[in-house]
């Protein structure tokens, strides 16, 4: 049943996300065929470098839109399908409110992903187009050889294990973040349809959208204050290490210590994520209650 | 054993007290109208048949389990408000109840649809409402169930839709299943019923058979029911 809710959810946002993601791909696309013809020392004052740096604007512009419209359709078809008119389906479906959630949250999170893929080909194919570009100031060249020379740079770029190790941990804290706003929605959207809470609700799913993070961001910086102070001379080892690092120019130090950090945030991440499903699951069985 | 059997049924939100030690127990096989006045709790009380809400005091059981999705399989009920989602179309919808729910009948409602002259690809939100309420219909009597738990059915509809309603249920009726209908229209509905139950004040009043009352008061349901929410 847990398969079948993903698969239904799935089909009731296949049609905004099919435009959503046809547009994204088309600018991707564009973006990455406007890289090639440029054959011009003075790329930024020629035609071709103008619609490049339209281009790169509207591709900007566009992922923040993917990425805004997301959380915010994620959040209406929630209360839409759990507390709206379709929450008299919902809730009559033989199916567990654990499998009802979860199946929603992981539709949720497979479109994310989807979002989270095309806003990184974004950010790629601009990656792409400008370095690309810079290419050329040295000369002509052709598609191919851009290509080959922007493959280079990233493989040589990466080759440093720490700066890769870094770099997928960070990949790692966006995904999850993205997961946590959901979580957030999914809760604040929960608390504000709870029985004793039955008028206002749109305005109260915006009062805990806010003041959920707000609260856990309190208690977590209470928590690590605690903790740093308890381990206070392991904390100011770090930080003397990494300061000295920056000073010196020693990446591999560097890249280690943001590893360590961002190792522990996604840990922490992804501890408030089941935190917050299993509040969710627990109000949603426990007071169950349409409101439309 | 009954087919529902509820026992010590309270309920309330907030302050108000909707439903207070509420006792009734239904057969298999029979048409129960579940009549009352505005507010007595009908609405509530079908909600929590139907698992809806979850949050009562009491023992409500359905074919023998207690309300959850054992119960979720067997109870189809048809809410007073439309609950597809404006974007599907009918060939969806017929997928989500296919995969849902073991005994639903696709061939009964593809046909019942078909008879309403509907288009399986039509999106429901473009239909007028009246339309969205008779395919809920469809789609709710397309069920094998054991309890149909039917809310204000006919309610804000015109008497041709009402007729078209009426008939579907009769129709689809199945011998061994019970029907718990709540209507305002007793005139009209009451020679369907095999059983009425009154509710007032979030108790149930009366639960009788619908011959035994009108031998016993010499009236029809609707005159009762009259003199009683008088």
């Amino acid at each position: 049943m847990y398969g079948k809710i993903v698969k239904h959810e799935l089909l009731a946002n296949i049609k905004l996300y099919g435009i959503m993601l046809g547009i994204g791909l088309l600018i991707v696309i564009g973006l990455f065929i406007g890289a090639t013809p440029l054959n011009s020392t003075h790329f930024y004052i020629n035609a071709a470098g103008v619609s490049a740096v339209i281009l790169f604007v509207f591709s900007m512009v566009t992922l923040m839109v993917i990425i805004l419209l997301h959380f915010i359709w994620q959040g209406i078809r929630y209360a839409q399908s759990m507390y709206g008119r379709e929450g008299y389906l919902s809730f009559t479906l033989p199916v567990s409110p654990v499998e009802l959630i979860l199946g929603k949250f992981t539709a949720s999170v497979i479109l994310g992903i989807g979002v989270a893929v095309l806003c990184g080909l974004l950010i790629f194919s601009n990656v792409y187009s400008m370095m690309g570009a810079s290419y050329m100031e040295f000369g002509t060249a052709s598609a191919g050889e851009v290509w080959g020379m922007f493959y280079q740079d990233i493989k040589r770029l990466f080759s440093d294990p720490p700066l890769l190790r870094c770099a997928i941990s960070f990949v790692i804290a966006i995904l999850l973040r993205m997961l946590l706003l959901t979580n957030y929605i999914f809760l604040a959207i929960t608390l504000a349809n709870l029985p004793c809470f039955r008028k206002g609700n749109t305005i109260l799913t915006f009062v805990f959208l806010y003041f959920i993070p707000y609260i856990e961001e309190i208690i977590i910086g209470v928590f690590t204050t605690a903790f740093i102070f308890i381990n206070g001379g392991h904390f100011l080892r770090f930080w003397e290490r990494l300061n000295m690092a920056m000073e010196i120019g020693d990446f591999s130090t560097i890249w280690n210590s943001n590893f360590y950090i961002i190792w522990r945030w996604n840990v922490l991440q992804l501890l408030l994520v089941a935190i917050h499903m299993i509040l969710v699951i627990w109000l949603a069985k426990k007071y169950t209650t349409v409101t439309a | 054993m009954s087919l529902l059997t509820i026992k010590n049924l309270n309920y309330h939100y907030n302050a108000n007290v909707v439903l207070r030690d509420l006792h009734l127990e239904l057969d298999a096989g029979q048409i129960v109208g579940l009549l009352g006045s505005n507010g007595v709790g009908k609405t509530t009380l079908m909600k929590i048949i139907s698992g809806l809400l979850t949050d009562y005091t009491g023992d409500v059981q359905v074919d023998g389990h207690q309300i959850g999705i054992e119960t979720k399989k067997v109870v189809s009920y048809l809410p007073e408000k439309t609950y597809f989602r404006k974007g599907e179309s009918i060939e969806s919808a017929i997928s989500l109840f296919r995969d849902f729910y073991e005994d639903f009948d696709e061939k009964r409602a593809r046909e019942m649809a078909a008879d309403l002259k509907l288009n399986t690809k039509q999106k429901i939100g473009t239909m007028s409402k009246g339309m969205q309420e008779k395919l809920q219909l469809v789609f709710v009597m397309s069920r094998r169930a054991k309890l149909y738990v039917l809310d204000e059915p006919m309610g804000g509809v015109d008497p041709t839709t009402r007729d078209y309603i009426l008939q579907t249920i009769l129709q689809q009726y199945a011998e061994n299943s019970t029907i718990l209908l709540s209507t305002h229209l007793v005139h009209d509905v009451e020679q369907i019923f095999d059983r009425v139950v009154f509710m007032k004040e979030g108790k149930v009043l009366l639960n009788e058979q619908v011959d035994v009352l009108r031998q016993e008061t010499g009236m029809s349901v609707d005159r009762y029911f009259r003199e009683v929410y008088r």
